[in-house]
């Protein structure tokens, strides 16, 4: 055993597995994924369960005065409705996303439409 | 606006439904039929994850109406095996580990099939590019092009 090449305290191995794990091939997925009977979330269709709908703004750069939720509210199978005025307002607050910093202040702004809509597309509102 | 009559065969089975003008094969296949084999990846014909053999061609079914199905026979990832038996295309993708997330695959596997059933000896050149319609983002696409070009081989009898 030779000394790690790494500067470690480990003793280095060379070995001639080229994937983690010994037998990839023995995967209890890869029948049902090429047989196309796996089940992803899209593929489940359950009795009683409700459809979403994003409203988004066909406006590129646009305030937004006000949203009237009270026709949507009024419909009947209309089982749950949010707009900005539901997540809370965060502050500029820096966290770390893996890959990149994510500022929450723009995250509340751009996952939903808050005082203003930023381009054409952007979520005003959404039903289930 | 009133439904369509469509009669066609899917898989060798003769198929009778009805959908809307607007449906897409895709949507008759995925709602209509409950085959979900079949998975929608962009609705836009770009990412190549709901094709379909439709007559001998291969096609994007996001792009082709329901309606259009009528008198017309369809290959889907679900006849691909027989039975329990597996096609060597799906063989050799799990023996090359040629799938991850595995959502591409049905379209890569249909895509392969259609490939090899008019060209049964294409180079690497020939695979790569009649499977640039078929978008990858787990794998690479290296182990799904051997996995094609080991499936030819043992299709060709080699």
């Amino acid at each position: 055993m030779m000394p790690s090449p790494y500067g470690t305290q480990l003793p280095y191995e060379e070995k001639n597995l080229k994937v983690v794990g010994t037998n990839p091939t023995e995967r209890a997925d890869a029948a049902d994924k090429v047989t196309g009977r796996a089940r992803y979330a899209a593929d489940v269709n359950l009795p009683g369960q409700l459809v979403g709908k994003v409203l988004r703004s066909p406006h590129a750069h646009a305030n937004i005065r006000s949203i009237d939720t009270s026709k949507a509210e009024a419909l009947g199978g209309v089982k749950a409705l949010v707009t900005f005025a539901d997540f809370p307002d965060m502050p500029v607050l820096h966290a770390s996303g893996g890959e990149i910093m994510i500022n929450f202040r723009d995250v509340t702004r751009n996952m939903m439409a808050r005082e203003k809509v930023l381009y054409d597309g952007h979520p005003v509102a959404a039903v289930a | 606006m009133k439904k369509i009559h469509v009669n066609t065969t899917i898989n060798g089975d003769k198929i009778d439904l009805l959908c809307e003008p607007t449906q897409t094969l895709l949507d008759v296949l995925r709602d209509e039929l409950q085959m979900t084999g079949t998975k929608e990846g962009c609705a836009t014909g770009d990412c190549g994850a709901c094709s379909v053999i439709l007559d001998g061609t291969l096609v994007c079914s996001c792009l082709v109406l329901g309606a259009e199905a009528s008198g017309k026979q369809i290959e889907t990832i679900e006849g691909m095996a027989n039975g329990n038996e597996l096609h060597p295309l799906q063989r050799k993708f799990i023996e090359h580990v040629a799938l991850q997330c595995g959502i591409c695959t049905p379209g890569l596997l249909v895509a392969a099939r259609s490939l090899l059933e008019r060209n049964p000896n294409p180079t690497e050149e020939e695979v790569r590019y009649w499977l640039a319609g078929n978008l990858c983002r787990c794998t690479g696409y290296h182990n799904v092009v051997e996995a094609v070009l080991d499936a030819a081989q043992e299709m060709r009898g080699t």
